[in-house]
């Protein structure tokens, strides 16, 4: 009884919901999508731009990362039978 | 059931009136997709000038540049009066040997530059031609079953472009700004095809 009642309606608010959620979700990957294509096609002509007035420079994907540079310095490190102080 | 009902009823309201507040970002997107557009063009122009493809005395580099920048400021912010305007003003700046009808001659001198250049002017006509239909339904629809029609090879070709010209000269007299919108959008799509292709 209360299904035939307020089924229908419940039915039209969720449908209405879902449409509506997924409208203002497209809208936000649109302008995610928009803006930070924006920064990275810029980012990028900067960099073409640089690299005519200075010639290619070294770019943030081949520095070393942490696991590396942690390896290096754990290389580096003196070994513990080795005398680095000079002391008795 | 009628809690549930209730708080249905309110968290469909919530969502309705987010949706309505969020209309004038979405307008505002849409201009800014529009500019971005216009920018990255200005912004390849400018890097083939630093490269040498290009001289920056070149008429053709001026008048992509002068276009991009209008555009630029106006892009998806205009009535369709407005950007029909602009577009009259753009063609009016075109370079006097440049002009005829058509834009033949145009072209012409466009496919005598640098293929990387041909292609970014393909690339602006697409989006002034976008430009001009971002912003009424009509003229977008025009645009959509003109290449629809064009891009038929079917036996209804002919007729279906028969029909066109007939709904083209009604759309003369009834509204006569759509229109031309329309026939601009036209035109410029076509030009972009060309140079892209």
């Amino acid at each position: 009884m209360l299904l035939k009642q307020y089924g229908p309606v419940v039915g039209v608010l969720i449908a209405f919901i879902v449409w509506q959620s997924r409208k203002i979700d497209q809208l936000l990957d649109r302008h995610e999508k928009a803006y930070s294509g924006e920064i990275e096609r810029m980012s990028q002509h900067m960099g073409r731009l640089l690299d005519h007035v200075l010639g290619p420079l070294p770019s943030s994907t081949e520095a070393p990362t942490m696991g590396e540079i942690r390896a290096r310095a754990t290389r580096e490190l003196p070994s513990p039978d080795k005398n680095v102080g000079g002391g008795k | 059931m009628i809690a549930l009902f209730v708080a249905l009823f309110v968290l469909a309201m919530s969502v309705a009136i987010q949706s309505v507040l969020l209309r004038s970002h979405r307008r505002l997107l849409t201009a800014q997709e529009q500019a971005f557009r216009f920018h990255a063009i200005r912004d390849e122009l400018e890097l083939m000038a630093v490269n040498k493809e290009i001289s920056p005395n070149d008429q053709v580099f001026e008048f992509v540049r002068w276009t991009t920048n209008v555009c630029i400021q106006g892009a998806g912010k205009l009535t369709l009066r407005e950007a029909l305007r602009t577009v009259k003003t753009i063609e009016s700046s075109l370079p006097a040997e440049m002009r005829g009808s058509d834009h033949g001659r145009f072209v012409k001198a466009i496919e005598r530059r640098p293929e990387s250049l041909q292609k970014l002017v393909g690339e602006m006509f697409f989006a002034m031609a976008t430009m001009l239909v971002a912003n009424d339904f009509w003229v977008r629809f025009g645009l959509h079953c003109a290449k629809a029609i064009n891009t038929t090879n079917s036996m209804l070709h002919k007729p279906l472009l028969k029909f066109q010209r007939i709904v083209d000269s009604a759309a003369t007299l009834l509204s006569p700004t759509h229109s031309e919108a329309v026939s601009y959008a036209r035109e410029y799509s076509e030009m972009g095809h060309r140079l892209v292709a």
